[in-house]
């Protein structure tokens, strides 16, 4: 995406008054997405997002600029003026260090991993649109209580380059399909919704491998469920939470205070808690950004570095946090493939990938028979954490009351809330049915793509939000 | 490549693939950032960006295509792009381009002065506040985040029936995140400032607002499980309209998404309640001449003393129900369809202050914080469950700090039981969904969930 001598002087500019790296970063996305309202096509939209972001690294500091002009004259002017701001920033002049780049036969390069079969560029939209208008279809028949349908589509192909000035050289492509089918329930004065959302690195062979018809008749039957649901009651009792999209238990009460971003300024109640017990020992967390074709994979991370598997939290025991290049300075610690930024717009931080609770050994089935009450977290919606304090809190999109060891009535409207370092040590029982779920996740860097996952988990005692 | 070169060319290519009319959305934006931590500068940013999107009717069918790339390269693939997009539109309400209005409202939400403040400056004066909020109480154990950004816009629509707008806006904001430690416990404290006047900005303010905020929470513990009157504070509760603004908007109504379809006229809120979207408001920072169609702003009652005026429109939602656009036609980005948004969407105050609406509350709790809320909620039904910090209330008097609470109930029935509306009214910083103006309020008949 860029010549090796444009790339050679535009960071020997960036790195003239003393920086310690720089780093281009230049990003092509295309985007498409369709999206369907009670069947009918609504909205289509197609583009480009294109631009380049310089990073300049002095000590534990950065400057970050971008621009959507690429031109030679724009970029060494973009360098040249982040370069002022370090001069302008540093206590102490400091000598221009050398910029490295290697030829290309020279470069290590990064087995792609995520093989894909068809890109979503040449795939006819009227096609897409059957099967949106499948799912719809297949939520309308559930039940007659379905009053609107929800179906869009939306695909990426991301390319980036990372060049810096320590003769790193990186490219990769990203390309992402995802699906989102929902469905409303109504009464007189009600209105519950139901949703699924499944996505990965992959192209539109992955739409054709889905079964529309069950996504949408899957969205219809939570909400009619939620419909008919009691308000749920609150107080403090025994949650399970189930599979899939129930880990972002993990990614909110745990994941985020093991950024580097948070931990390097010490801003995490698990800063300090290296080798130490954080929590109960049926608890051995990963974040894994290999796996082939699973939505938060990346061949490199954004800083042009290859991912890999981290392993967290081992028997309860804290082993590793997530670390990006800068922080990984402050921290003294090698990055973990780690940094990521939603565009060219965002200096990258650490970052999940694919996050997970690994594997116990018991059946989901044992531990609801040995529960004698509590609420059964079916659907997990999303979720915030302030990763300082660990304070955390997540919405129940499908819940149901637990008596006496059976899945009772389902309820609606709970939100559970909890400190991240109580409730990992609350984690008592710990199935054997992983299941990864896509979604989407916030942060300084911006929105990017992480999944969250686990088997189904009990936690001893929980604060549920509900209306009653 | 020039705007008014991109332009031409675009609609020349648009024109001879058989568009019957076309228009330019094209943004572009001037952006600093410096993030100040433990006595230096830990980020810095300045950078420029554009985005264009490209609209046009093609076999009678509106298609959309965007680019960040302004150049020749892209102009094929976008007009291609727009033509299929179009080709696929199937809803029964038509979208149509607008020609545009006789007269628009001045904005005055650009400040040349704020472009001459300079980078220089705004470094030393955010260093001179991570210092001053340091130096506030011994408990300071970190200031986690301390920014100053300024943001300068230009938007600017034009169409093949002639219409040429521009519209420029700037802005900067400040936050701070302060940490605090006591006897083992931690607890943060956020506050922000923004305008568009960075002589008007008191850094000492901002700086005693997030740690004293900070300090307040250390005494925090969860509340009795129950039913309680609640008084949103003023930040609170932008927060929590915010999030059900949506209900608000014609097309929600109209797809069956929001349960205000059909009220216009109808009482849907408490008497007290008079909520106004003002597309050009001296108090805040959201102002526009225009939506994202090209439309003039108005200043409109949304609901008067508990009654609902009008919804908010775009030209197409306005088109179905038979009425003229009200210019919320937004896009949340130049990416993006037009949907809609509020402007300067905010309930109008009472003479009532805050401490005096305490006063009359025996035993309730005062939220300042709201947290998850885009998972929350469920803005069709209106049911909310929010983890939330705070204060109790007790004998008419702000008590101890609350936390680890959830506050969860139904919007519409919330609108319903506003008691009190007080006379602090605040204005948020400016989002994509519109910038929200809010006076404390109490409520009754909310469920809190805690010990």
């Amino acid at each position: 995406m860029i010549e090796k001598q444009f790339a050679y002087d535009v960071l020997t500019a960036a790195m003239a008054t003393g920086g310690d790296l720089a780093e281009i970063f230049l990003e092509n996305t295309e985007r498409g997405n369709i999206g369907l309202v009670n069947g009918l096509v609504e909205k289509a939209n197609w583009g480009v997002d294109y631009g380049c972001g310089l990073r300049i690294i002095y000590g534990f500091s950065a400057v970050y600029a971008f621009t959507n002009k690429t031109d030679r004259a724009s970029l060494i002017n973009l360098a040249k003026d982040a370069a002022q701001a370090v001069k302008a920033a540093q206590k102490e002049e400091a000598m221009p260090k050398g910029v490295i780049i290697l030829d290309r036969r020279d470069r290590q390069v990064v087995e792609n991993r995520h093989s894909i079969a068809t890109l979503p560029g040449g795939v006819p939209k009227n096609d897409i649109v059957e099967r949106l208008r499948a799912a719809s279809a297949a939520s309308k028949a559930y039940d007659s209580l379905i009053t609107q349908t929800e179906d869009t589509y939306a695909a990426t192909v991301q390319d980036v380059c990372i060049v810096n000035s320590n003769g790193l050289w990186a490219e990769d492509r990203r390309v992402r399909t995802r699906v989102f089918v929902s469905a409303v329930a109504s009464s007189e004065n009600e209105k519950q919704t139901g949703y699924k959302g499944p996505g990965a690195m992959k192209g539109y062979e992955f739409v054709q491998d889905l079964d529309m018809e069950e996504l949408g008749g899957e969205a219809a039957r939570t909400a009619v469920t939620m419909l008919k649901a009691d308000l749920c009651p609150s107080g403090r009792m025994p949650v399970l939470i189930e599979s899939g999209f129930g880990g972002v238990i993990f990614h909110e009460a745990c994941g985020h205070s093991l950024e580097a971003t948070s931990v390097a300024k010490k801003a995490s109640v698990f800063a300090d808690k290296l080798g130490r017990q954080i929590a109960s020992p049926a608890v051995t967390a990963i974040d894994d950004g290999l796996p082939a074709n699973e939505w938060g994979s990346l061949n490199v991370d954004d800083e042009g570095r290859p991912t890999q598997k981290n392993v967290l939290i081992e028997n309860g025991i804290l082993k590793s946090f997530m670390v990006d290049y800068l922080n990984g300075l402050k921290m003294e610690t090698p990055s973990t493939g780690s940094g990521r930024r939603e565009s060219y717009k965002f200096a990258p931080t650490s970052r999940m990938t694919n996050t997970y609770i690994a594997n116990g050994t018991e059946k989901p089935e044992a531990i609801i028979a040995d529960t004698e009450y509590g609420l059964y977290a079916k659907q997990m919606g999303g979720g915030s954490v302030e990763p300082s304090t660990g304070d955390f809190n997540f919405a129940v999109v499908e819940g149901y009351m637990i008596r006496e060891g059976k899945v009772a009535e389902p309820v609606r409207g709970a939100t559970l809330i909890g400190k991240g370092s109580e409730v990992l040590m609350d984690i008592d029982r710990v199935a054997d049915n992983l299941k990864l779920a896509a979604g989407m996740c916030g942060s300084v860097s911006g929105i990017v793509p992480t999944s969250v996952g686990q088997p189904l988990i009990r936690v001893k005692e929980m604060t549920v939000g509900g209306r009653k | 490549m020039e705007y008014t070169a991109f332009k031409e060319a675009l609609f020349k290519n648009a024109e001879a693939f058989g568009f019957t009319d076309c228009e330019l959305y094209y943004a572009a934006s001037d952006s600093f950032t410096v993030k100040i931590f433990g006595g230096e500068i830990s980020e810095y940013s300045n950078s420029d960006a554009v985005g264009a999107s490209f609209r046009g009717t093609f076999n009678g069918r509106v298609g959309y295509a965007y680019t960040e790339r302004i150049d020749e390269s892209v102009i094929e693939g976008l007009v291609k792009n727009a033509a299929e997009n179009a080709g696929i539109i199937e809803e029964e309400e038509i979208e149509k381009l607008y020609p545009g209005d006789s007269a628009y409202p001045e904005t005055a939400n650009y400040n040349p002065a704020l472009e001459s403040f300079d980078a220089a400056r705004k470094i030393e004066t955010a260093l001179a506040m991570e210092k001053f909020a340091y130096g506030i109480d011994k408990r300071v154990a970190s200031i986690d985040y301390c920014v100053l950004s300024t943001d300068a816009g230009v938007v600017r629509i034009a169409n093949s029936y002639g219409l040429d707008l521009t519209d420029r806006a700037n802005i900067a904001v400040a936050f701070i995140v302060a940490r605090v430690e006591e006897n083992g416990r931690t607890k943060t404290g956020y506050d922000d400032w923004h305008g568009n006047d960075l002589n008007n900005f008191s850094y000492e303010e901002l700086a005693r607002g997030a740690v004293g905020k900070a300090l307040s929470y250390l005494s925090a513990e969860s509340a009795a499980s129950g039913e309680y009157p609640i008084v949103f504070d003023n930040r609170a509760a932008c927060e929590l309209f915010a999030c059900f603004s949506g209900i608000f908007f014609a097309e929600n109504a109209q797809k069956g998404f929001s349960l205000l379809d059909g009220k216009e006229g109808a009482a849907v809120a408490a008497e007290g309640v008079t909520i106004r979207d003002d597309g050009v408001c001296k108090k805040s920072f959201g102002s526009a001449s225009f939506d994202s169609e090209g439309v003039a702003t108005q200043n409109k009652a949304v609901v008067e003393n508990g009654v609902l005026k009008t919804l908010l429109y775009n030209t197409k939602s306005a088109g179905k129900a038979g009425v003229k656009s009200t210019g919320n036609g937004f896009k949340p980005s130049f990416r993006a369809a037009v949907g809609t948004a509020c402007t300067n969407f905010y309930l109008k105050p009472s003479k009532i202050s805050h401490k005096k609406m305490l006063a009359g509350i025996e035993n309730g709790i005062l939220i300042t914080e709201l947290a998850g809320l885009h998972s929350g909620a469920n803005t069709i039904s209106g049911d909310f469950s929010f983890a939330a910090d705070g204060f109790l209330i007790e004998n008419g008097k702000k008590g101890r700090a609350v936390e680890q609470i959830t506050v969860a109930g139904n919007f519409y029935e919330l609108l319903l039981n506003i008691s009190t509306v007080a006379s602090d009214l605040r204005f948020a910083v400016p989002s994509g969904a519109g910038t929200f103006g809010m006076p404390s309020f109490l409520v009754s008949g909310l469920r809190v969930s805690g010990l």
